[in-house]
């Protein structure tokens, strides 16, 4: 029983940081300032998620040529910087990884 | 404009157009699903070793469908933590959805109640990146039609995460490390994807970078206390930077 109100309590107030924005906004019009942050939230959002995965390596911070993670993620930037392609920047990103995974393993 | 509006109203086109843009939300979030499937397999695991009956693995996967949360959720159960304590938590680790719900509002504002509860429902990260740059790109996607597309890119991750879960719970043990292919570095490479194409500014590259550092900065913080704060670093800085730069 205790489960389930945990897991009833988890799920409302889930779905109310989902919901809350988009139904407190969608009543009035933004003002311009707050449109100009929201245009951030994406591109703040994604970095922040982006940069732990490459440079921290089990809870440490690894800034070094040995993390594979941090090299392939440096091709995949290059790429996407240069072509915008997704499908090509994903395709040479999951390579490099797979690729220095199997050359730092032998 | 006038005969594709008559068209519009032809209920056969009406289908193909909004199966269109909802297979295009599917398609747009397979890497990102391959990348979460290991995880969902590691939430059943975790699940077992909680000591968490099944149905109530199946069950917050079902209606949290918040994956880090429910890592979280798991641990804190396995350690005995007071329950109102782990639902805090999850508020805590989910506070980034109502940022990703503000920048939604202004495109799910004209539909109807029902779909925009169903939508907010859905959004997770990775819906909410893909969904967020199909919209803002005017190019992309048929206008009428674009709610198709975002509950495309959720349902694309709903019923894997749900799959996997169970397979987790039931075989996990079996599946050895569902990280070592290292499926889940698709998560990074797709963001990278979607992010670099829309730094077009300085000041969007700023606020990348500032986030990015902050983030890093910011890991030994518990409850991705650190993902929040460099959201809030990096708008801080984009808008400042901003206004410094047209005012001069």
């Amino acid at each position: 029983m205790h489960l389930a109100l945990l897991i009833a309590g988890m799920a409302i107030v889930t779905y109310a940081t989902r919901i809350g924005m988009i139904a407190i906004l969608g009543r009035w019009q933004v003002s311009p300032s707050v449109r100009q942050a929201l245009h951030y939230v994406p591109i703040a959002a994604f970095a922040a998620i982006i940069a732990p995965e490459l440079i921290e390596r089990a809870g440490r911070v690894a800034m070094a040529p040995d993390n594979p993670r941090l090299i392939a993620g440096v091709a995949a930037i290059i790429v996407a910087a240069v072509t915008r392609h997704v499908l090509l920047t994903i395709v040479v990103g999951m390579s490099a990884l797979w690729l220095l995974q199997f050359l730092m393993a032998r | 404009m006038c005969a594709i509006d008559l068209h519009r109203r032809n209920i056969g086109l009406t289908d193909v157009a909004a199966r269109a843009e909802f297979f295009a939300g599917l398609r747009d979030m397979t890497p990102l699903v391959l990348g979460a499937i290991p995880f969902g397999i590691i939430f059943g695991v975790l699940a077992l070793t909680a000591g968490l009956p099944y149905w109530a693995a199946q069950a917050m996967s079902a209606f949290v469908f918040a994956g880090s949360a429910q890592f979280i959720a798991a641990g804190l159960i396995a350690q005995g933590t007071a329950l109102p304590l782990i639902v805090l938590t999850t508020a805590v680790v989910n506070l980034r959805h109502a940022l990703y719900g503000a920048s939604m509002s202004e495109y799910v504002r004209g539909l109807p109640k029902i779909w925009r509860a169903l939508l907010a429902f859905g959004m997770t990260d990775e819906s909410f990146a893909v969904t967020i740059t199909r919209y803002r790109d005017p190019t992309r996607g048929d206008a009428a039609f674009k709610q198709w597309y975002f509950l495309g890119a959720n349902a694309a991750m709903f019923v894997p995460w749900q799959i996997s879960t169970a397979l987790g719970y039931f075989v996990g043990s079996a599946l050895g490390d569902p990280l070592a292919l290292g499926l889940d570095f698709a998560l990074p490479v797709v963001f990278i994807a979607i992010l670099i194409p829309q730094l077009r500014a300085r000041t969007d590259l700023v606020s990348a970078v500032v986030a990015g550092a902050v983030a890093v900065a910011a890991l030994a913080l518990p409850s991705k206390l650190g993902l929040l704060l460099a959201i809030a670093a990096g708008i801080l800085c984009g808008v400042g930077l901003e206004r410094c730069t047209s005012r001069s």
